[in-house]
């Protein structure tokens, strides 16, 4: 079969054209995206830091001893444990904290709701390193929450905020969860206002009370919703790094280090870009995990 | 349909995006291969050996200058040549009106790029080391950095251009305090940077309570001996444990015991007694009894006669609590004694002494050992357009003129010459009184760890120290577990290359604590 010629030169300048349409972007995703991912994975597998004096494309070969390296090192698995802890903790709080407020908010009617939702956010909009920092002069020996507890039970009430590894932990728990609660609030409550009015409706009509309604009816439409946050704010929170480094360093020691913070620490500052490379992989390997296992309810409800 | 659609896709997404990534990573592989990376600058100075013409000129300042005039009519350089210096925010004061006078005396364009936290400068040097872009022609650095940056061949040996244009600093009535002028500068016996600091931490306690005559009739009755300053770390603790008064709201002592610099107050005791960071073959001995006693100390004190933000805070704790007159004494960089007469951040100006920094008795010779934290020195990078210019320029700024007037600006870079010490304008600046404390405190300073790995070497042990003083370890674990960190990180660099760095690190410490370690037999040279 024959086509005409200016059919031919239709298809070819439709081809060519499409192709140089998506070739900025593709460019772009391979620079920044899948070459340095590349050279990660390539220093992850040679032993190299820019104080050997030897060009990274020259560093001798370690295989595996990278990896094996991390998994068998005490401080990088407490990190990774730490971390996980305080997501959960931080995470099941600013979930819960945000849902009761997004029902109070959907629910009730009072004046100036708009301007209270509205500062409600105000945290979220806040850079890491000024609630860092609040929180941080906050929990000070002399700082603000002592002086509380001092005038209401006397010196002897005073606390050490961050000599104490768990009261430290707490206190960077408390400034994520101050910040990002208003991020929970906003998605449940938009969520909310997305449900359709006739299952509750119905439901209260059939005479089911508050908790029966949100329970088999609010809950369920709302879970997609609720994943979806869920799934944005816990990979968030496994990174970690400024409300660490700005309230406790990571101390007293490594008692506070979360695993950015290691990491961080790992590759700028003992300049060992091949292990942490190695155990950034690793950690990518199980946020992914995590990320997949936390979409597939979703995928089911969708 | 199906067939168009085959037809078209003679090149599928899938091929289109398979062969843009080739073609991608092609083009990168190609920039980083060997072939095309810049060449290091080939080495501007003689050869070791050589004898090195000397530049004319009668100070460190003229020789300077005419090295830049021999420069141009040599056709290494121009008029209007942009040089950058990379330097700490904290320094802009002390070096940007240089900067101008350079370029005005010289024609060239010498700049200043700031970096406003100092962890980040070392990121960009490290980076710079990988990147060889040639950003930067000087470095304003740590002076434990010197070490990384030469091993990672950014930086050039400035050894043969000091002989040429000699910058009086280990000679001659110009000369730094020694040992600063040793351990600012030298890298496994070679000069690979010049110092531009001086930051030998000093005592600074309330005059005021001291000289109060019930204080001293107390203090008498209680041990038997007069009120002074003590001179040794025994006496210092007694004095501190008599002046802590945490219901009067003002405790003992503030030292640092925190994350970054708790290393500090642990290793003047350690080095006082004779200690040494490690043997000559690089097997750390922080766990001697020097060591742990030292430790042991140190956590007593912190614990017993410190407010929880000696371990908990940062380096600015001092900077607060000594000047509200929350503690008795405290110690840090020679600004703390600045801030503390400062009367718009002080509330004790008048009250304010400064003293030398207790030592320990050998044979009745007492050794002090005091700690030189941080500092800041000149290095020059090999990828810059003209690295002997560059260096000219650091002669320059360091020099016993200029350097007088920029040091004497306010800003992070202290007191470093010799002769300055009696200059009316430093006088000024630091107060009559404080300055023959500090040089004193000067000249038995001892250099934070300068090898290579530094930075980890000490992050290391100020991590197992920090955890001693919280209480969550027992000084002689804490000095275990920092010890075995160590050994890792030697092995991992390489022993041999950290063995002859040490062998030389070691001598630019002050002579008095050489000899104590020759006595014990810690070293034999």
């Amino acid at each position: 079969m024959r086509f005409p010629i200016q059919w031919k030169l239709k298809w070819a300048e439709e081809r060519w054209m499409g192709q140089l349409l998506i070739l900025p972007m593709q460019l772009l995703i391979w620079f920044v995206l899948i070459i340095p991912m590349l050279i990660v994975i390539y220093l992850s597998l040679v032993s190299w830091q820019p104080i050997m004096g030897v060009d990274w494309w020259q560093a001798p070969f370690a295989g595996l001893s990278n990896y094996v390296q991390a998994v068998q090192d005490p401080r990088f698995l407490t990190a990774m444990g730490r971390t996980i802890g305080l997501v959960l903790v931080a995470v099941s709080l600013e979930f819960l904290l945000g849902l009761a407020l997004a029902l109070f908010f959907h629910q009730q009617e009072f004046p100036g709701k708009r301007i209270f939702a509205s500062i409600l956010l105000y945290p979220m909009m806040l850079p890491w390193v000024v609630v860092g920092l609040c929180f941080y002069l906050l929990f000070l020996d002399k700082g603000p929450v002592n002086y509380i507890l001092i005038s209401l039970f006397g010196p002897s009430a005073s606390v050490q905020w961050y000599q104490n590894p768990i009261l430290a932990l707490m206190t960077i728990a408390l400034a994520d969860i101050w910040q990002w609660t208003p991020f929970m609030f906003l998605v449940i409550y938009s969520g909310l206002g997305a449900l359709p009015p006739e299952p509750v409706e119905a439901a209260m009509t059939l005479g089911a009370n508050r908790w029966e309604i949100f329970r088999y009816i609010v809950f369920p439409m709302l879970k997609p919703v609720i994943l979806i946050a869920l799934i944005i704010r816990t990979l968030e929170a496994f990174k970690i790094f400024d409300l660490v480094y700005i309230m406790t360093g990571g101390g007293p020691g490594t008692s506070t280090e979360s695993l950015s913070l290691y990491l961080y620490r790992t590759g700028f500052i003992y300049g060992q870009l091949s292990y942490a490379a190695a155990m950034a992989l690793l950690v990518l390997i199980l946020v992914a995990l995590v990320a997949r296992l936390a979409v597939r309810p979703l995928e089911r409800e969708l | 349909m199906a067939s168009k659609k085959k037809g078209y896709g003679k090149l599928t997404r899938r091929e289109f995006l398979k062969a843009a990534g080739l073609a991608a990573a092609g083009g990168l592989l190609s920039t980083c291969a060997p072939a095309p990376t810049p060449t290091p600058a080939a080495p501007a100075t003689p050869a070791p050996g050589t004898s090195v013409p000397r530049v004319e000129g009668a100070t460190p300042e003229e020789r300077a200058l005419n090295g830049i005039k021999a420069l141009k009519a040599a056709g290494k350089i121009k008029d209007g040549d942009t040089f950058v210096i990379l330097h700490h925010s904290g320094q802009r004061n002390n070096i940007v009106p240089a900067l101008e006078e350079w370029n005005r005396l010289t024609g060239l364009n010498f700049v200043s790029a700031e970096e406003g936290l100092e962890a980040n400068i070392y990121t960009k040097v490290m980076n710079e080391a990988v990147t060889r872009t040639g950003s930067y022609d000087i470095f304003l650095t740590f002076v434990n950095w010197i070490a990384d940056m030469a091993e990672a061949g950014l930086i050039v040996d400035q050894t043969e251009w000091w002989e040429k244009y000699d910058p009086e600093v280990d000679h001659g009535p110009n000369a730094y305090v020694s040992p600063i002028d040793r351990f600012t500068s030298l890298y496994k016996g070679r000069r690979y940077a010049m110092g531009a600091d001086n930051d030998t931490f000093s005592m600074f306690y309330r005059k005021d309570l001291m000289e109060n005559p019930d204080e001293q009739k107390r203090f008498e009755d209680k041990f038997g001996r007069k009120l002074e300053v003590p001179k040794t770390w025994e006496e210092f603790d007694q004095w501190v444990a008599f002046f802590d008064r945490p219901d009067q709201g003002i405790r003992g002592v503030h030292m640092y015991a925190e994350r970054y610099f708790a290393y500090t107050g642990w290793a003047a005791r350690f080095i006082s007694r004779g200690g040494a960071y490690f043997d000559d073959n690089m097997d750390p001995l922080i766990t001697s009894e020097e060591g742990v006693t030292a430790l042991e100390e140190m956590v007593r004190l912190i614990q017993n006669h410190a407010w929880p933000d000696a371990v908990t805070g940062d380096w600015s704790v001092a900077y607060t609590r000594f000047p509200e007159g929350s503690v008795f004494c405290a110690w840090a960089w020679p600004s703390l004694g600045k801030w503390a007469q400062d009367p718009k951040t002080s509330k004790i100006v008048g009250k304010v002494g400064a003293m030398e920094i207790p030592g320990t008795m050998h044979d009745g010779e007492l050794i002090r050992a005091v700690p030189h934290v941080v500092g800041w020195s000149f290095s020059i990078s090999r990828y810059s357009k003209s690295p002997e210019a560059c260096y000219c320029f650091i002669q320059w700024f360091c020099g016993p003129k200029t350097g007088l007037d920029a040091i004497a600006r306010v800003g992070t870079l202290d007191i470093f010459r010799q002769p300055w010490f009696n200059e009316p304008k430093m006088k000024e600046a630091y107060g009559e009184e404080f300055l023959p404390v500090l040089l004193a405190n000067s000249k038995n300073a001892f250099p934070d760890i300068s090898l290579r790995g530094a930075n980890e070497y000490l992050d290391k042990l100020n991590l197992h120290l920090q955890q001693a003083f919280a209480g969550q370890k027992k000084p002689e674990q804490a000095l275990k577990d920092a010890a075995d960190e160590w050994q890792k990180i030697t092995d991992r660099l390489g022993r041999l290359s950290q063995i002859e760095a040490w062998r030389q690190e070691r001598k630019n410490y002050p002579e008095p604590i050489q000899r104590l370690w020759r006595k014990k037999g810690i070293f034999k040279d």
